[in-house]
């Protein structure tokens, strides 16, 4: 199509100006990418902290049978419950026994066993927020024949106000960065556009459509943020694996990194989108 | 739109109307009278000049014609169109029309002679393979099919203004509008240019030259228009 002969052709007469819109672009998509990857990865370690986050019901000598039959069915019909471990008396007492074979005098002196029974909760995946979690424990907390609970709840609170905070700052990151970028492309046009001011003049004398005019400017636009997206995109997996592959050993966090592909397959259609929406914004702005 | 555009030209073609009609047109610049009160048609088929001193308005008066301005008072028609009731979406297809030529070429620099001439065609939508006999006939009545994939700057001004006539040409527009076309060139030049100007009116295409050249008038038997002062003035036969 001639509009994209006409669009090629200027890419090329405004090498340096193209370039460096590319490459702001390139920037710009990288710190994105960075971004989106660094939360992505927290919130995916931290949907798998249910799993090994336990809660622990202590339950007081007096609860009956009924009794624990009673926390038992309530816990298994909860959602967020995944499973229930029951730990007798007797049990934790062995347990405690193994674990403190060394200094087994201590239990000489003692006749009667000093522990609880419990009931050890494991969280469902997925099912990660403090405020469900705090009723959660509230609720059972109520529950007869319970003496008192025992769970993380603060660190609960601190790794989720860690990701409100998170997900704000980047929201604001991602907003910045995004209208920041549209402002390249739409200032990259704009430019271009007086640029050719002479020609344009030529080609509507010839009687040439707005839209002739124009779409040439829409496809550099496109161009320009599709170029700067396969740049990000080429420069996130190369960093990728430079870091995974050198510091894995050193930092085992490393090694738990993970980076969906399909994301940075999306980094150049990003960026395409970016650029064809700043040149439409430049060429709306027009006069003819 | 395009049914319309159709409609006009057809009629344009048979002649129901006059090419150009300037009916009590004035127009001013801040404070500058470029043109007042004009009247007068040509012809369909009709090659006639505008004459005057500089700074008299004739650039101003074409400009009318090619839309790139508006009249303050009065109509301007062209080709059947009359302009102040047309959209501006509708100004490309109305241009379509007109051919033009002026003083200073423009011609897009980094393109050849055949790019430049065959720009025409591709704002009109014309397949590739179409294109290349008619910038090849276009190229051939002005003369210069020997430098079809030369660059404009490379040219004398004498050739670059025939290759804009051949760009102007090739979309067959039913008026030609120029602007001085000779005030670039020399006395031989000069003379050339208007005898293909003169073949393509013997062809029915309507002419319509700008020019404060007498020598370009004079012994053609056509019409001229003087203006002054942005005045019209006189209207002879010379
Ligand atoms: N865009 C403009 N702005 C202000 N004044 C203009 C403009 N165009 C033309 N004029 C004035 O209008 C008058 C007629 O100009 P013009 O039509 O170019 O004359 P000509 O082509 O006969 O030499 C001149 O006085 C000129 O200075
Ligand atoms: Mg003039």
């Amino acid at each position: 199509m001639f509009s994209i002969r006409l669009a090629i052709q200027s890419i090329m007469q405004e090498k340096m100006l193209n370039l460096l819109s590319v490459i702001s672009i390139s920037i710009g998509l990288f710190i994105l990418s960075v971004v989106f990857l660094v939360v992505y990865n927290v919130e995916k370690l931290t949907q798998e902290l249910p799993e090994k986050f336990a809660i622990t019901i202590y339950l007081n000598d007096e609860a009956s049978l009924s009794d624990k039959r009673n926390i038992e069915n309530t816990l298994n019909s909860d959602p967020l419950v995944k499973s229930i471990d029951y730990i007798s008396k007797e049990s934790a007492l062995v347990e405690l026994k193994t674990t403190l074979k060394k200094a087994n005098y201590i239990f000489e002196s003692i006749d009667d066993n000093p522990l609880f029974a419990s009931f050890i909760i494991w969280l469902n995946p997925g099912k990660f927020d403090i405020q469900t979690v705090k009723s959660f424990i509230t609720r059972v907390k109520l529950l007869k024949g319970v003496e008192s609970i025992e769970s993380n709840e603060k660190l609960l609170e601190t790794i989720s106000s860690l990701k409100k905070g998170l997900r704000v700052s980047t929201t604001g990151i991602l907003l910045t960065f995004v209208c920041a970028m549209i402002f390249i492309c739409y200032s990259t046009v704009k430019i271009l556009f007086y640029r050719h001011g002479e020609e344009i003049e030529i080609y509507k004398l010839l009687g040439a459509t707005r839209l002739f005019i124009r779409i040439p400017f829409l496809f550099e636009g496109g161009a320009i943020g599709f170029a700067g997206g396969v740049i990000a995109a080429l420069n996130v997996l190369f960093t990728y694996y430079f870091f995974t592959a050198r510091f894995k050993s050193i930092i085992p966090i490393f090694s738990s990194l993970d980076i969906p592909m399909y994301s940075v397959y999306l980094i150049p259609f990003v960026g395409l989108f970016l650029g064809i929406t700043g040149a439409a914004f430049a060429i709306g702005r027009l006069k003819y | 739109m395009s049914v319309v555009y159709i409609i006009h030209t057809i009629s344009g073609q048979l002649d129901i109307w006059k090419m150009i009609e300037f009916n009590n047109v004035s127009k001013t610049y801040d404070s500058v009278k470029a043109l007042i009160d004009i009247t007068f048609k040509i012809e369909k088929g009709e090659m006639a000049f505008i004459m005057g001193p500089s700074g008299a308005g004739k650039s101003t008066l074409l400009k009318l014609l090619y839309l790139s301005d508006k009249a303050d008072i009065g109509s301007v028609s062209i080709a059947g169109f009359n302009i102040a009731t047309l959209k501006e979406t509708s100004y490309a297809y109305l241009r379509r029309n007109i051919g033009f030529v002026f003083q200073d070429f423009k011609l897009l620099k980094n393109k050849s002679v055949y790019d430049n001439i065959a720009l025409t065609l591709r704002i009109r939508g014309v397949m590739e393979r179409d294109i290349k006999e008619k910038v090849y006939s276009a190229l051939k009545m002005v003369n210069l099919r020997h430098k079809i994939d030369s660059h404009p700057l490379t040219l004398s001004g004498g050739e670059q203004q025939r290759v804009t006539i051949a760009r102007a040409l090739v979309g067959e527009p039913t008026v030609m509008l120029a602007d001085e076309p000779t005030g670039n060139l020399d006395v031989g030049n000069e003379t050339s240019i208007m005898n293909i100007f003169k073949d393509i009116n013997a062809k029915g295409t309507t002419i319509l030259v700008a020019t404060h050249n007498v020598n370009l008038v004079k012994g053609t038997g056509k019409r001229a228009l003087y203006l002054d002062n942005g005045r019209l003035v006189k209207q002879e036969s010379i």
